[in-house]
């Protein structure tokens, strides 16, 4: 029999759960978390079912449809300009009265819509009742419940898809907003219709009502057609902010004259959520348990890693010396002994340390508290000038900078975005941690979980200053108002957290297979050649190379090899370490590096820290350049990044340098 | 927001809870200076400084540390002061202190299940005679409190309406 298509987009707020449902009926792995806009891009996926070929395409989260920030114009550019066969809207049972005001926006846009009420087992917990038959028959609309975590009610769903699909029965509905509002919109309507030329995927009558509401988007969309200026003359005659909130006032009264008909809610209870809210988001408690946890973190990323580094390195050391002494001949055992097996070996050992890191940030994310994070740093992100929904894409860049940079998107203000994506680089991603961990590991002993906190601190801290900076010259005016919706806490998912340290821990080994390789054998060829120098020595092209930049690196406590290593470190920044490893031809032997360093009289423990600091603050890697240009969509200000970031890592690491050489250390 | 029950006879028994929060934070903030002794005396009067009760309750000179215990005694107390104020929500320090000082215990005790492997299993020099007694810490044997009442008051901190009946 030949498959049938059928295409269904899934929007619904924030947090509800679009993804989770997405990867259960996709059989996908993509990214969940706890908090939200964790998806700033629309993803596609695709499930065969019962002779139809279904493809789902899982929308950025939106609590209404008025085209405020990326993430929402996304969306309703999605559902209206793509036209999917039906919108499903994801709806979480526990929070079901905010989330139906996007359910009356996407009623107007004259989607086929169907309901499916998630988390169902959060409200059921509370002692909400939720009459599905009379929301039904009240929306007009099909309703599906599920529990997408547990895969509950999923075919179900794909069932309700295929019938709505094979009736093709539009279930239409429509708000009054009085006569006033429906004389303007029916006017807009009349003056639009008369435009041969509109795109007519837009329902007119959803145009005027956006509009009307000052939509600036709707209205670019308009500003070429012949009957622009009659349209205009129309809204220039309203005061729009009053219609705006006419409008809304509106639909949360055909809300609030609905719910209680489809909707029993237990009382107001005290749940386990608003408890450990009531002390995370304390005012004086917050941030010290906020410090205290990621301490925890660090200090169980570094301590608890060892002995699995430890063991990577033994069960690699008799490969490397293997490998090394049976190859003939000379040059290719010293390309696979000291460059391979070197540098790329120096960086696999860390392997552990970034599974670690990242299980505990899923867990962190998973449960909810990333979110609250963002929350407590409110108050004091807007008294430095930045916008508090910025503080989650910097705790997104612990993981990775490029994600958090996108992440960014979910601000609604031009000005707190670009400054968020500026800053987000100075947070330490995953790459940073191997250098960390091999000169703290090195120099400051069991202090060293607490020396690599110090570093992910002084990111942030630098971060702030930064935006505090920039507020103050370049981006000038005030950060925008900050509402963000706190997700329930959940117990994160033993599955989802393996997931997401899987994913990012093996993104790390891939990058040690392609871009870390070729970056240790053309450092490998430069320490190499011309033919006949001592391998590494300053004779060679890399020494020759790392003495050009030496004058400028010799104020911050660095010698030509650990000037090579950074300028390879721009590349990416696990090729610092690689370096390292080619340079001081370790072998795949982590603590064999570490006795090399501690012997070399041109590093101390002072040359360490400002080394640390250093590789924090300067241009991560080119993929965040990249995202950076994509994002900004402009030159000027990714050179700008790039020029700031690293003028910003040479005076903190001279600081450090300077300062501590004069006292004494 | 502070919600204070205009009833407060009917409010649920928060005896326990408060009795239970003033020891454990008691405790915790006393561990907690007294780590906070033994991290600064070691820095100021060198790292052969002995502070009196630090090695029989195998207090290490963590100062990091030692802001972890005091913290965790600060929640729990915090709560004491709500609760004393006849504000039913202040439970909800003693809940989130059990929590937290149990993901601390879980932290050390992973930390030193690594140390474990590093001596027993990889016979790593730098781990010669360490014992599990090595690292053991208030933050540890404290958390035997906390577990204790997570295990046997589930049903204490199950939602209950925020007037508190």
């Amino acid at each position: 029999m030949e498959n049938r298509e059928i295409k269904i987009a899934l929007t619904g707020n924030p947090n509800v759960g679009k993804t989770t449902l997405f990867n259960a009926l996709t059989g996908s792995k993509q990214h969940v978390g706890n908090w939200p806009g964790v998806t700033v891009e629309k993803k596609s996926g695709r499930v065969s079912y019962n002779g139809y070929d279904i493809e789902v395409i899982d929308l950025p989260g939106t609590y209404s449809l008025t085209a405020y920030s990326m993430d929402e114009i996304i969306a309703r550019d999605f559902i209206i300009e793509e036209k999917p066969d039906i919108v499903i809207q994801v709806v979480d049972a526990s929070n079901l009265e905010r989330n139906l005001y996007l359910t009356t926006q996407l009623m107007e846009l004259g989607s086929e819509i169907l309901i499916v009420l998630n988390m169902c087992d959060i409200a059921e917990e509370r002692g909400d009742r939720i009459y599905i038959d009379k929301m039904e028959e009240l929306l007009a609309t099909p309703v599906i419940k599920t529990v997408a975590t547990r895969k509950k009610g999923i075919c179900e769903l794909l069932d309700k898809v295929i019938e709505e699909k094979e009736i093709e029965q539009y279930h239409g509905h429509e708000i009054g907003y009085g006569n006033e509002i429906e004389e303007k919109v029916l006017e807009i309507e009349k003056i639009l219709s008369d435009d041969e030329t509109r795109d007519k995927r837009y329902p007119l009558r959803w145009m005027s009502v956006r509009l009307l509401e000052g939509d600036t988007n709707v209205r670019r969309k308009i500003a070429g057609s012949p009957v622009y200026d009659r349209v205009t003359e129309i809204l220039d005659s309203i005061d729009q902010d009053e219609y705006e909130a006419e409008i809304a006032d509106k639909r949360y009264l055909a809300i609030n004259t609905i719910f209680p008909q489809m909707c029993t809610r237990a009382n107001d209870t005290l749940t386990k959520s608003d408890m450990i809210d009531r002390v995370l988001t304390n005012k004086y408690l917050g941030i010290p348990i906020f410090l205290a946890l990621m301490w925890g973190a660090f200090e169980l990323t570094f301590a608890f890693a060892t002995p699995f580094m430890d063991m990577i390195d033994l069960s690699a050391s008799w490969v490397s010396e293997y490998v090394s002494s049976s190859l003939e001949p000379s040059w290719l055992a010293s390309l696979v002994g000291d460059g391979i097996i070197g540098g790329v070996g120096a960086v696999l050992v860390f392997v552990p340390n970034i599974f670690i890191l990242f299980f505990l940030l899923s867990l962190l994310e998973g449960s909810g508290y990333l979110a609250r994070a963002a929350f407590i740093m409110d108050k004091l992100m807007y008294k430095i000038g930045m916008h508090g929904k910025s503080f989650i894409p910097m705790l997104m860049g612990f993981g990775c900078n490029v994600p958090a940079i996108m992440a960014a998107r979910s601000i609604e203000d031009e000005k707190d975005r670009l400054i968020t994506i500026l800053i987000v680089p100075f947070v330490s991603c995953g790459a940073r941690l191997p250098i960390y961990v091999l000169f703290a590991g090195t120099f400051f002993g069991r202090q060293a979980g607490t020396v690599i906190f110090a570093m992910y601190i002084l990111g942030i801290v630098i971060a702030v200053i930064s935006a505090k900076l920039l507020r103050a010259t370049v981006v000038k005016g005030k950060p925008a108002p900050f509402i963000m919706e706190l997700p329930p806490y959940r117990v994160p998912t033993m599955k989802t957290s393996l997931i997401h340290m899987w994913d990012n821990g093996f993104m790390y080994i891939k990058k040690a297979g392609t871009i870390i390789l070729v970056g240790v054998i053309v450092i490998w060829a430069l320490a190499s050649f011309p033919w006949g120098v001592t391998y590494g020595s300053e004779n060679s092209y890399v020494g020759s190379l790392g003495h050009a930049v030496e004058p400028f690196m010799k104020p911050l406590g660095f010698d030509w090899k650990i000037s090579v290593a950074l300028i390879f470190g721009l590349v990416a920044k696990e090729v610092v370490v690689a370096s390292m490893g080619v340079l001081y031809g370790a072998g795949d032997n982590s603590e064999a590096l570490s006795e090399r360093i501690m012997a070399d009289p041109g590093i101390t423990a002072l040359n360490s820290l400002s080394l640390m600091a250093f590789s924090l603050l300067y241009m991560p890697c080119v993929a965040t350049v990249g995202v950076i240009k994509k994002e900004t969509g402009s030159w000027k200000w990714t050179l700008f990044a790039i020029i700031y970031g690293i003028a910003v890592a040479w005076i903190t690491a001279f600081v450090i340098y300077q300062g501590g050489s004069l006292l004494g250390y | 927001m502070d919600i204070e029950s205009e009833n407060k006879g009917v409010n649920p028994d928060t005896r326990i809870p408060m009795t239970f929060s003033i020891v454990t934070g008691f405790l915790y903030i006393l561990s907690g200076l007294l780590q906070l002794s033994a991290g600064i005396g070691k820095i100021v009067m060198g790292p052969d400084t002995y502070i009196p009760l630090t090695g029989p309750l195998f207090v290490p000179a963590d100062i990091i540390g030692a802001f972890v215990l005091l913290l965790i005694g600060t929640v729990f107390i915090y709560g004491v002061m709500e609760m004393r104020s006849g504000i039913y929500e202040g439970v909800s320090y003693a809940y989130v202190g059990i929590l937290i000082a149990l993901i601390f215990a879980g932290i050390y005790i992973l930390v030193s299940t690594g140390n474990m492997l590093e001596a027993y299993l990889l016979k790593n020099e730098e781990f010669l005679g360490w014992t599990p007694l090595s690292d053991l810490r208030p933050g540890i044997y404290l958390a035997i409190l906390p577990l204790i009442a997570f295990i046997k008051w589930k049903d204490m901190f199950d939602p209950v309406p925020k007037d508190g009946q």
